[in-house]
């Protein structure tokens, strides 16, 4: 399939999402018990576990999902070290700049001399 | 009354470190839209028009293979639904506001802009709800476009083994540290974890691309069951 359908039928879509709340739903409310909203937003959240897996483990172009080797243990490692601290202080951007450094360091001490 | 023009200043300002995690986030857009050979004008065009960093790596990410616009539909569904709940709830303080513009202004709503222009909303009655979000709004849909270019610029022009395993690594940094937010509510987190070992375990059985649809369809349906059954059990 054509890129400009793909990246064309994924914006009027996303868009079309954003526009309904002032086009339409003024007349009627969306419960927050309704079960169609908990199901999207339980499998956005597995969606966003998925990406994560994807672009840092997996290899969509292969058909071995598993490839287990030092790099993607000293990934796993960082995910699980970023999560953990993340836990305990709540701050997005220092968590983040601080697990990118540990990362960027030890690839390079380990794989990159 | 509070000026337009300082409130839209101020949503500038409050916009930054925003700013600075979509910087690191679109160059890794852009550095995946090279690797995964996009021209340097659609990934451009996919953030302009998007704007949605984990709708536009799974796009990305199956630019190789045979997508049906069935599949397109259903995975802007289910990680963009959010937006409709967002957009109510943002749209509720822009009331003032011709519905046009209103229109216009949700183009470029993205769920970091909602969350700190709802934080502000919230605190302060005394801005312009609207000029402030604009504020939020273009600071960070300008950094983005201007990421992506740079990313795949990068990319394009130092192809180094080192830089490409890191760059790899922002956004799945970024969304655990999203994930580890929701702590300590257990669902999210549970969701997210499972999301994450399905690609493997489906993968041994199917080609790799259901696994990304089947695996949180199914995770969604398996916990409103759950739910429903708790819910089920408190009455008993």
């Amino acid at each position: 399939m054509n890129n400009y359908l793909i990246i064309l039928t994924a914006a009027v879509t996303s868009y079309s999402l954003k526009l309904i709340p002032v086009l339409f739903l003024n007349k009627f409310q969306l419960s927050k018990d309704n079960s169609i909203l908990k199901f999207f937003n339980y499998a956005a959240y597995a969606m966003i576990g998925s990406i994560i897996y994807i672009i840092s483990l997996g290899n969509m172009n292969q058909t071995d999902t598993f490839v287990i080797n030092y790099i993607s243990v000293l990934k796993i490692f960082i995910i699980l070290l970023t999560f953990l601290i993340s836990c305990r202080t709540k701050k997005t951007l220092t968590n983040f700049s601080i697990s990118l450094m540990i990362y960027a360091v030890l690839f390079y001490w380990f794989f990159s001399r | 009354m509070v000026s337009t023009l300082s409130s839209t200043k101020e949503g500038i300002r409050d916009s930054l470190p925003n700013c600075v995690a979509l910087f690191f986030i679109f160059i890794s857009v852009g550095n995946l839209c090279n690797t995964q050979h996009m021209s340097f004008f659609a990934s451009i065009l996919m953030t302009l028009l998007i704007f949605a960093a984990p709708l536009q790596v799974v796009l990305i990410q199956s630019v190789q293979h045979d997508i049906l616009l069935s599949t397109v539909l259903f995975t802007t569904l289910i990680i963009n639904f959010r937006f409709l709940i967002i957009s109510s709830t943002i749209s509720s303080y822009f009331n003032k506001q011709p519905l046009f513009i209103q229109m216009l202004a949700l183009f470029i709503l993205s769920l970091s802009t909602f969350t700190v222009a709802y934080m502000k909303f919230t605190n302060d009655k005394h801005t312009d709800h609207f000029y402030y979000f604009i504020g939020v709004a273009s600071a960070t849909y300008i950094i983005a476009v201007l990421s992506t270019g740079l990313g795949y610029f990068i990319t394009a022009q130092f192809h180094g083994y080192y830089i490409e395993h890191i760059l790899a690594m922002i956004i799945p940094i970024y969304f655990t540290v999203l994930t580890a937010m929701n702590w300590p509510k257990l669902t999210p987190v549970i969701a997210t974890l499972l999301g994450f070992i399905s690609i493997p375990l489906i993968g041994l059985i199917l080609p790799d691309k259901y696994g990304l649809l089947l695996g949180p369809v199914v995770i969604g349906i398996v916990f409103i069951l759950i739910e429903k059954s708790a819910l089920v059990e408190q009455h008993e």
